[in-house]
């Protein structure tokens, strides 16, 4: 009895290491899987921010549009789709409603609210618009605009 | 000193002999105007209290219809252009473009009195 007893407390004991092995092997497995994903993500976040600049569009069809022209080539500077005129500043473009855009290999093409392909990064462009003020193009896209995207600020029309 | 203003593509110009404040402008009138991008529109006033949108919201834009059918009267590269009438005898001064409506068939100008306000005047023939 006293024997049995003796094997069983073995018994118990060997299982509660086994248990505490099998503990650190899923601990171990859940620490590798979170930092799979944490890499994921990350990776994931440097290849947005280099391949898909930010690209405001207005909310909705202004009932008028402004009539300046801002010529220039299109660039990404930092994440921000700028247009390198004649001046020393660098406005950055809101787009027209229903605008969009599409990354295809290393071309950033802008796309008309008909699905075509305007223009891409790297392209001199043509655009009709005005400079508006930040709150102005705040209210022009119903939101705020990132701390870093810094004026001026030109509302494009559509083509 | 007199101001010309530019009236077609091919450089052409017309002295300004003389210029008219929004108030003497009116609902009705035809009027024309030159602009870098359109170049030459004219069309009809149908409104001297046009209101546009925030931040331009004040009821004192001139606005014009496209009346004689153009596809745009007006489009980007166009702002600040001349509004004028008459013809090569001398023309009146109106104003300098604003904006347009978004199908392009309505534009509006500012009177040019209220360059003055900005300490910016039209001179006109002695």
């Amino acid at each position: 009895m006293k024997q049995n007893s003796t094997q069983y407390g073995c018994s118990i004991f060997t299982s509660r290491i086994k248990i505490k092995q099998l503990r650190k092997i899923i601990y171990l497995v859940i620490a590798v899987v979170i930092l799979i994903l944490i890499c994921g993500c990350s990776a994931s976040h440097t290849s947005t921010t280099q391949k898909t600049p930010y690209f405001p569009v207005q909310k909705e069809i202004p009932s008028e549009y402004m009539l300046a022209l801002l010529s220039g080539k299109l660039v990404n500077e930092g994440g921000f789709l700028r247009v390198n005129g004649d001046g020393n500043s660098s406005p950055l473009i809101i787009w027209p409603y229903g605008y969009s855009l599409e990354v295809s290999g290393d071309q950033i093409w802008v796309i008309d609210e008909k699905g075509q392909r305007l223009f891409a990064v790297g392209d001199t462009v043509k655009l009709g618009g005005g400079f508006l003020g930040t709150a102005d193009a705040e209210a022009r896209i119903g939101q705020a605009l990132p701390p870093d995207a810094a004026g001026p600020y030109f509302i494009a029309n559509p083509q | 000193m007199t101001n010309k203003i530019q009236w077609w593509s091919d450089g052409s110009t017309f002295d300004v002999n003389s210029k008219k404040p929004r108030s003497e402008q009116h609902v009705g009138d035809i009027v024309s105007k030159y602009g870098y991008n359109t170049f030459y529109t004219a069309g009809q006033i149908t409104s001297t209290t046009h209101v546009s949108d925030p931040p331009y919201n004040a009821a004192t834009w001139i606005e014009v219809a496209n009346v004689f059918g153009y596809s745009r009267i007006a489009d980007g590269g166009d702002s600040g252009g001349p509004w004028f009438t008459g013809n090569g005898s001398g023309v009146t001064a109106l104003g300098i473009t604003h904006m347009v409506s978004s199908d392009r068939q309505n534009v509006s100008y500012m009177a040019e009195d209220y360059l003055e306000l900005m300490s910016m005047y039209v001179m006109t023939s002695p």
